[in-house]
């Protein structure tokens, strides 16, 4: 012992002297390396990442396998097939295509996660953006865009499952996880609610530098969209919070603010909206930005970077691509010959949307549910070879969503006074005469008009379930173009389910029996 | 306990052992809905109890020094409470086939939860007999050559509802040899290492894809009455899902012991050493994973574990290489 009694005395009173001195700041401690929700929003520089982070999840096409709702809803429509290199190379979008979602499809499930991934920072965004130090004017203007993306989402939400959890805020704590779903009209509500408050904060120019936020106009755009689909689905109109029912009158003359005084206008050359050189061009009211500028490589993490998977998918499995006007693709969302015959004669949009047989030059593997013809709007085209980085994952196609030609036409079909020139207009630009503006005839114009671009499901569905199974429903090859077994072509539209894809199995599975399937599955 | 005879030439320990794990720290699933990554939250208690044992013996008989020795250890492992109300909490996956791991109060952490399967349909009246009470088809896609699964639950359907411990991915032996002997300017040594009764999941193929090559076993599949009860028929479309349902088809004992090490090295002798002025000079050859005696069929029986809730299965992991070394040590 050669501690003295004293020593060791003073030993332990160091000891308590050192807890006593354990306050609360210094067992609750922030990370001096790492930014954390706690201590990142503070400056509009923090606020401006955040807003990057919401607009991100809009180019997420791959949260589990690969689901371009655009493509897929193509797919389930009459205008395309699921294709692929073979039956068994993505059967869950075969399921898609065949409307046998099992519940348990992995896309399908991506979907659901993207969406509410997007809704989930849209709302952090919300809840933090108040609290920042930050010009009066960013804080509208970044309010605005947060609304407006949450509405977007939630209108595919509503479009793909119909009734899901409508959260307006952030869960944050485990008690919360348990949220019932929401009836259509909520959520329809809600969507409005949000479009009609971005549509008075967003600008109404948006400088090049800025190209992919949305503008007032592109508010505009899809307060029309959402009318006509609820209206057609449910046959109700939308309520804001504010008491304003987004009815036909509402939505169309939203729609002629754009057609006025927007300044986005048609394209003079059909050909020129999907090339390169069109990107962010007049016609372009919403149009979610691609890029290949920052070269991806990570087949494990594609949504990690910036490019369109759909464009991978839907090109053409060319053999020898140096010989061809595109690069391989995968053969995805191989077109109809239904949709090859519902152009006129003469009418130059079928060879500007669709790539055939005789436009490849070498071999081409055949994949499943060929049909001869692939999308010409959305492939591996040349002009869109990624400069770098792993060549599946880095098209910098931009998605053209809500077109001027789709504002025309939906005016047009809300039977605005100038309906007959604005369906003129559509077809002049294509050298085509005009037709009457009857309801048929404008949706057969916008069949054609905005074929593969991922609006024909939607348009078929608002017309009621009997009308999308006749239009579906395909029982063999069509088409001269053809190859595989009959059954490969057979598809039929089950009126059950209305059209909605299944509640993934997951979520009803953590949600403890909260969520119940949607009728049919 | 540590024990010594033999004026030390036998060392042995034993050790037996309980450890709780309390508070395992998982990534438990989260509604879609939180928007966010699963957090990392105390998932439940584990314990794991067992006997380590090791021996040693070191010798010399002339100018031979030898020493051997062997260690293993058994381990029972079993979760003893899970954190939420279902009392399970859900682990990896395999392909786009769903589930393949799992915790639950009562059985080892990680087990693989699937279908049980009882061979193949060998004929047409086969697969029409496996009725159920109201004398419907169980497995109405299913033609012969095709899987017949268990109804577990006897409801008369193959579901969700028929899975049940499958295998086990965490051995129950463990166990290392190694035995070294110097003779004059000659050194070899030799170390062994295996594992016993636990499983693995050879998810190593692509059976979702038609155009995928398969292993040379599959040549001995299903073709027609009495070929295989084993290796189902292989159709395009897989209509009885054989290969899409996570079932003990995928399931294979992991048993295996591996010639980790084996070296031999020589020692110039000393009057040579001097001349060439060096204090020492080894020249030695090894050769790292030598062979390994197995019956698991893919490329490499050690897995290991990704987490604590996707052990040993086995998704085409690149194998151990068996690696030569030629060298020299010299220090002048």
């Amino acid at each position: 012992m050669t501690l003295s009694i004293y020593k060791r005395a003073a030993v332990v009173l160091m000891g308590l002297f050192l807890f006593t001195a354990c306050s609360e700041d210094f067992l609750d401690r922030q990370p001096l390396d790492q930014r954390v929700e706690s201590n990142f929003y503070q400056t509009q520089s923090d606020a401006e990442e955040a807003l990057v982070a919401i607009f991100d999840v809009l180019t997420w096409n791959t949260v589990i396998g690969f689901h371009p709702l655009p493509m897929f809803s193509d797919i389930a429509s009459d205008d395309a097939f699921a294709g692929g290199a073979s039956r068994n190379d993505a059967p869950n979008i075969i399921e898609v295509d065949k409307f046998n979602i099992r519940t348990t499809n992995g896309e399908v499930q991506g979907m659901w996660r993207k969406y509410y991934t997007g809704i989930y920072r849209a709302n952090l965004y919300l809840e933090k953006i108040q609290g920042i130090e930050a010009s009066e004017d960013f804080v509208i203007r970044t309010t605005a865009e947060a609304r407006f993306l949450r509405a977007y989402w939630y209108f595919d939400l509503l479009r793909v499952f119909e009734r899901v959890p409508l959260l307006t805020s952030t869960l944050k704590a485990p008690s919360e996880y348990q949220q019932p779903q929401a009836e259509p009209e909520a959520i329809y509500n809600q969507i409005v609610t949000d479009l009609i408050a971005a549509m008075e904060d967003l600008p109404e120019t948006i400088p090049a530098a800025e190209n992919g936020r949305p503008s007032a106009w592109a508010a505009r755009a899809l307060l029309g969209r959402v009318h006509l689909y609820v209206n057609g689905v449910y046959g109700d109109n939308p309520t804001a919070q504010d008491g304003t029912v987004v009815d036909a009158a509402y939505a169309l003359a939203r729609l002629e603010e754009v057609i006025n005084n927007s300044g986005h206008d048609l394209m003079e050359n059909y050909a020129d909206i999907f090339a390169r050189s069109g990107e962010f061009g007049v016609e372009s009211v919403w149009e979610i930005s691609y890029s290949d500028a920052r070269p991806w490589y990570d087949w494990g993490y594609i949504q990690g970077g910036e490019g369109n998977i759909a464009v991978q998918m839907q090109g053409p499995r060319v053999d020898n691509p140096g010989g061809e006007i595109v690069d391989r693709g995968w053969s995805f969302a191989p077109a109809t010959q239904e949709l090859y015959d519902a152009f006129e004669e003469g009418d130059p949009r079928r060879g500007l949307t669709l790539l055939e047989m005789d436009e490849i030059n070498g071999s081409l593997t055949i994949g499943y549910q060929h049909t001869g013809y692939f999308t010409q709007k959305y492939t591996t085209s040349k002009e869109y070879a990624p400069a770098d980085g792993q060549p599946e994952l880095n098209w910098g196609n931009n998605y053209r969503d809500i077109r001027f030609a789709d504002v025309l036409l939906m005016a047009a079909e809300l039977g605005s006074p100038n309906a007959q020139a604005y369906l003129d207009r559509v077809r002049a630009r294509v050298g085509l005469a005009s037709v009457p503006a009857t309801l048929e005839n404008i949706m057969q114009e916008r069949r054609v008009e905005l074929a593969l671009e991922g609006h024909r499901y939607w348009d078929l569905l608002r017309q009621g379930t009997a009308a999308a199974a006749a239009a579906i429903n395909v029982n063999g090859p069509t088409g001269d173009g053809y190859q595989g077994d009959d059954q490969d072509f057979q598809v039929t539209f089950d009126e059950s389910r209305r059209g909605l894809f299944p509640i993934p199995q997951t979520e009803i599975d953590i949600s403890n029996g909260l969520y119940s399937q949607n009728p049919g599955y | 306990m540590d024990v010594r005879f033999w004026q030390g030439k036998l060392s042995v320990t034993a050790d037996y052992y309980v450890k709780k794990t309390l508070g395992l720290l998982v990534a438990a699933p989260i509604p879609g809905i939180v928007g966010n990554n699963a957090p990392t939250v105390n998932g439940g208690n584990v314990q794991n109890s067992g006997l380590e044992m090791a021996f040693n013996w070191r010798d010399r008989v002339g100018e031979l020094r030898y020493s051997v020795g062997t260690n293993f250890s058994y381990n029972q492992n079993e979760v003893t409470a899970i954190n939420n109300a279902e009392g399970v909490l859900i682990g990896a996956g395999f392909s786009t086939y769903g589930t393949v791991s799992r915790a639950a109060v009562g059985f080892p952490i990680g087990y693989f939860w699937g279908l049980q399967t009882d061979g193949l349909f060998q004929n047409a009246g086969e697969v029409e007999n496996y009725v159920n009470a109201e004398g419907d088809l169980i497995q109405p896609n299913a033609a012969p050559g095709d899987i017949r699964f268990v109804d577990l639950n006897n409801d008369g359907m193959i579901s969700d509802a028929d899975r049940t411990i499958i295998g086990n991915p965490t051995p129950d032996w463990t166990f290392g040899f190694n035995a070294s002997a110097e003779w004059r300017q000659f050194d070899v040594s030799v170390f062994l290492q295996g594992a016993l009764g636990h499983q693995l999941f050879n998810g190593t193929r692509r059976h979702d894809l038609t155009s995928s090559n398969m292993p040379v076993r599959f040549l001995d599949r299903w073709t027609g009455e009495g070929t295989s009860n084993d290796i189902p028929r292989i159709v395009a479309s897989d209509p009885n899902g054989n290969f899409s349902s996570i079932s003990d088809f995928y399931v294979e004992d992991g048993d295996f012991l591996r010639v980790k090490d084996v070296q031999l090295g020589y020692n110039l002798p000393q009057s040579l050493r001097q001349t060439l002025g060096l204090t020492q000079a080894r020249f030695y050859i090894a050769v790292q994973n030598l062979f390994t005696f197995t019956d698991y069929n893919g490329f490499d029986p050690e897995i290991g574990a990704r987490s604590a809730l996707d052990i040993g299965i086995d998704r085409g992991i690149y194998p151990q290489a068996r690696s030569w070394r030629f060298g020299a040590n010299i220090v002048f």
